[in-house]
């Protein structure tokens, strides 16, 4: 590529861009000492004023989990991970006398949100959306829930939602996602701090856009969220969740669970915008994401889809699935993963058919850049029962770079005559004609480049809410603007 | 693991070389097993049942005829280390390596026939192919193997060109790897046809070792009864301008299970590549199954590569414009079933061509009725 060599001074550059958000908000810490055992179950459970009911599931989960290995499957590799040197437990100090309203937050809190670009406050005005901000590990701020409870809406902070709906809780928690389901499954069942929890009654549709934001701030401390997302009977909600972490040198280690549950005639749509810290041009001092999400459509004619722009963590595994249960139920899955620098990412969907005349859909466009290792691994299974089942898919790869890698790895088992099952996949380098069309326009080569990845990601784009649309549309420029190898 | 431990001591007359290439596959063998089906490339495909049986190779099943151009050379130690138990077994207990060398264009295909035996074999054979040799080789495996565990290894040198047409019909147990390294501008054409057995597993794998290499590999299989048949092909693009293309195709009766995982690997050395997949599925039986993974592994960013794979049952408007012009139901059924087996085994080599037809009227659903379509065209 010797004609491009001028070119190659800019590209670098633009590769090389350093992590916008990477910034640390100093504020004290209530933390526990590093290291697990039943004891650090035992107290976190004790710290969050835990039915006995749920510290019993917790320490049950633990036991599995000692019992588990590490799944080292995934198409990602990472220095070994030590469960000991990590704290369970990080929570802000004014934990006594929580703040109720933005005004009594902690202002260098708002500050950090600022510096992200995520106004809370004008957020509540303009866009209507209600947000339940994670702060580490405790919620500090939730909006909009009197609007919310007019409904009949519950949304609200796990720990919240066990303290006052816990016959919900403990009726749903574990469902779809056993603790035994894997190893971060069992180990985030035992120590999780914290998440959200959103219920929505039958026939109502959620009046707006549910949205938490995640934050990753203290150092050493891995974070296990837990969401758990209900629609009984002919409800609709969609749920945005989108995180961004400080820069820091230590790895972090995220293990989330999220869980949906949609009842007959029920809706949910889950987006996802992660932008966490990847990592230094060398990968070091990345996040490391391990998050299990699956959603069951248990009713008749429910859905569940799942939407996701993953830009950020040094290694994301990561599979949101969907069992689809019910009969005529329908999953999708639309993700646009982008993998720079060291970056590596091994994520897809599983789409369990079970019930007549289910269909599902999956879209994934993975974008490889500099060193960058992404692989798609799906699997579409079709049961015995799954009279009539659909599915379509389409995952199409990206290279921007020679040293970078695009794989695709997808499972499928047929065992129905009557289901209709197509896979397609493309891996191709970003198109040199395209490039030289839009460079011979006028445009520049970081414009170039931005447009043309984000003609190949609009298929997923399209899918996102507004208020995210726009913001993951900034995020895969900011990431890859003129990465042309 | 006790089959493995009790494995039958290899001939003593063999050179020494030789032997220490038996002791090293014994010994990796040992180490591993046999596959499992919690080992990832054995998933769906069960030989817990060899576990205990008895593998004592017999006498040598494998029956050839060479054509002029076709050598026999005296055999070497070449292993293939690490490609899998089956392979290793096979090296372990193989009677010999028939080692044969093509010169030239050579006019006649090489036959190479494997009558199944109720006793346990292990044929072995290399092939190579001298620089800007051409050559078509023919496979046939009948009979009723109680095991038969091949390897054949085709070496094709620069500007070669190999048409490969592998015949699987052997009613038993049949495992299989063909081994294929591909030097610079050579052409290799792969042809299979699996048409039945209680296990039938075919490992694929071609290396494409020399700049432009091209691979054309296509088949297909019926599993039918209660008949598996697991085909996994492999592509390693390992220098550059090298292309690949894989189209196979399988139908899936009664409680028939058909595995087809198929993996193209573009190498950071194999750029410019192009290298292509597809993979189609009837699933005919309602107790039936389909299991397919094709798998692209790309490390090069000078790639064209795609993949597609299809399941399901026929296409119901084909079916209805043939029912609307007055073709009874079963031919129409028969009609779209053969040109859907058909199409990836266009090109076969004359010499094979009736021959494949009446395998496939043996075997696919809807023949009768078809065959009676033909008469009444005569």
């Amino acid at each position: 590529m010797t004609e491009t060599a001028p070119q190659d001074a800019a590209i670098t550059e633009a590769l090389s861009r350093k992590y916008d958000a990477g910034f640390i908000t100093e504020i004290e810490q209530d933390q526990a000492p590093p290291g697990l055992d039943e004891n650090t179950v035992r107290f976190i459970s004790a710290k969050k004023k835990e039915p006995e009911w749920l510290l019993e599931w917790r320490l049950e989960a633990f036991r599995r989990w000692q019992k588990m290995k590490e799944p080292r499957w995934a198409k990602v590799d990472y220095p070994a991970i030590d469960y000991q040197a990590i704290s369970y437990w990080a929570a802000p100090k004014s934990d006594a006398d929580r703040p109720k309203s933005l005004d009594e937050v902690d202002p260098k809190l708002l500050e950090t949100y600022e510096k992200l670009g995520i106004p809370l406050h004008e957020r509540e005005a303009l866009a209507g959306v209600a947000v339940d901000a994670v702060f580490d590990s405790v919620s500090v701020h939730t909006s909009f829930r009197e609007r919310l409870a007019e409904v009949g809406v519950i949304f609200c902070s796990f720990s919240e939602a066990v303290q006052e709906h816990p016959e919900l809780v403990r009726k749903y928690l574990g469902k779809v996602v056993p603790t035994t389901d894997n190893f971060f499954v069992a180990l985030n069942s035992a120590v999780f701090s914290d998440g959200s929890f959103v219920y929505i009654p039958p026939g109502v549709r959620c009046p707006m856009e549910l949205s938490t934001y995640f934050r990753i701030n203290a150092a050493n401390t891995g974070q296990f969220e837990r969401t758990l997302v209900i629609a009984d009977r002919g409800a609709y909600v969609s749920y945005l969740e989108g995180c961004t972490a400080p820069q820091r040198d230590e790895n972090q280690l995220h293990a989330a669970v999220v869980e949906l549950i949609a009842h007959e005639d029920a809706e949910i749509k889950y987006s996802t915008v992660q932008n966490w810290y990847p990592g230094d041009e060398t990968g070091k001092g990345g996040i490391y994401n391990f998050v299990t999400k699956r959603g069951l459509c248990d009713g008749d004619r429910s859905k569940i889809s799942w939407t996701q722009v993953e830009t950020g963590s040094a290694v994301t595994w990561k599979y949101p699935s969907c069992i689809l249960k019910g009969d005529d139920s329908v999953g999708e899955f639309y993700s646009v993963a982008l993998s720079n620098h060291a970056q590596q990412a091994d994520t897809g969907t599983k789409m369990i058919h079970l019930g007549k005349r289910t269909r599902s859909t999956i879209i994934s466009k993975g974008i490889s850049a500099g060193r960058g290792q992404q692989t798609y691994r799906g699997g579409v299974r079709i049961g015995r029962g799954a009279e009539g089942a659909r599915n379509y898919t389409q995952c199409d790869s990206l290279l921007i770079g020679s040293e970078c890698g695009a794989h695709t790895v997808p499972y499928v088992e047929v065992r129905n005559p009557t289901a209709q099952l197509e896979h397609e996949a493309t891996t191709s380098k970003i198109g040199e004609d395209q490039l030289f069309y839009c460079r011979q326009r006028g445009l520049s080569e970081e414009d170039a480049v931005s447009l043309i990845v984000n003609g190949f990601a609009k298929q997923v784009l399209d899918e996102l809410p507004m208020e995210f649309a726009v913001e993951a549309q900034k995020l895969l420029g900011v990431s890859l603007e003129g990465a042309v190898g | 693991m006790t089959l493995i431990e009790t494995l039958p001591a290899a001939p003593k007359s063999e050179p020494a070389a030789m032997r220490s290439v038996r002791a090293a596959a014994h010994e990796r063998l040992r180490a591993t097993g046999l596959p499992t089906k919690k080992t990832e490339d054995w998933r769906f495909t069960n030989v817990a049942g060899l576990v205990g049986a008895d593998l004592t190779p017999g006498a040598s099943t494998l029956r050839f005829e060479l054509p002029a151009g076709v050598t026999r050379e005296s055999a070497a130690a070449d292993a293939l280390p690490g490609a899998g138990p089956f392979a290793d077994l096979n090296a372990a207990l193989a009677e010999e390596t028939v080692v044969l060398r093509a010169e030239g264009a050579v006019s006649a295909p090489l036959e190479l026939t494997y009558a199944g035996a109720e006793h346990a074999s292990y044929p072995r054979v290399r092939l190579e192919l001298a620089r800007g040799a051409d050559l078509t080789l023919v496979e046939r495996y009948d009979g009723t193997s109680a095991l038969t565990d091949g390897v054949v290894e085709l070496v094709l040198g620069e500007g070669a060109r190999l048409r490969h047409v592998r015949l699987q019909r052997d009613g038993g147990k049949l495992v299989g790897l063909v081994a294929v390294r591909q030097e610079r501008d050579s052409h290799y054409g792969a042809h299979v046809l699996t048409v039945g057995g209680e296990l039938q597993r075919l490992d694929l794998r071609v290396t494409l070792a020399g700049k432009g290499a091209e691979c054309d590999l296509r088949g297909f299989y019926a599993a039918r009864g209660t008949e598996l048949v697991d085909h996994h092909v492999r592509v390693d693009h390992l220098a550059e301008h090298g292309t690949s293309h894989q189209r196979f195709r399988g139908i899936a009766d009664d409680k028939g299970t058909a595995v087809f995982d198929s993996q193209a690997i573009v190498h950071r050395t194999g750029g410019h590549a192009e290298a292509h997949q597809e993979n189609r599925n009837l699933l005919l039986g309602p107790g039936a199954a389909v299991h397919t993974k094709p798998h692209l592994e790309i490390d090069h960013d000078e790639v064209v590569a795609s993949h597609g794979a299809t399941v399901g049952a026929l296409d119901a408007d084909s079916l209805f414009y043939l029912r609307s012009r007055g073709i009874p139901e079963a031919v129409a059924r028969g009609i779209l079933i053969h040109a859907f087996a058909h199409e990836p085994l266009t090109g076969l080599p004359e010499a094979v061509r009736a021959e494949v037809d009446a395998e496939l009227l043996r075997v696919l659903p809807e023949s009768e009725a078809l065959r009676g379509l033909a008469e009444e065209l005569q």
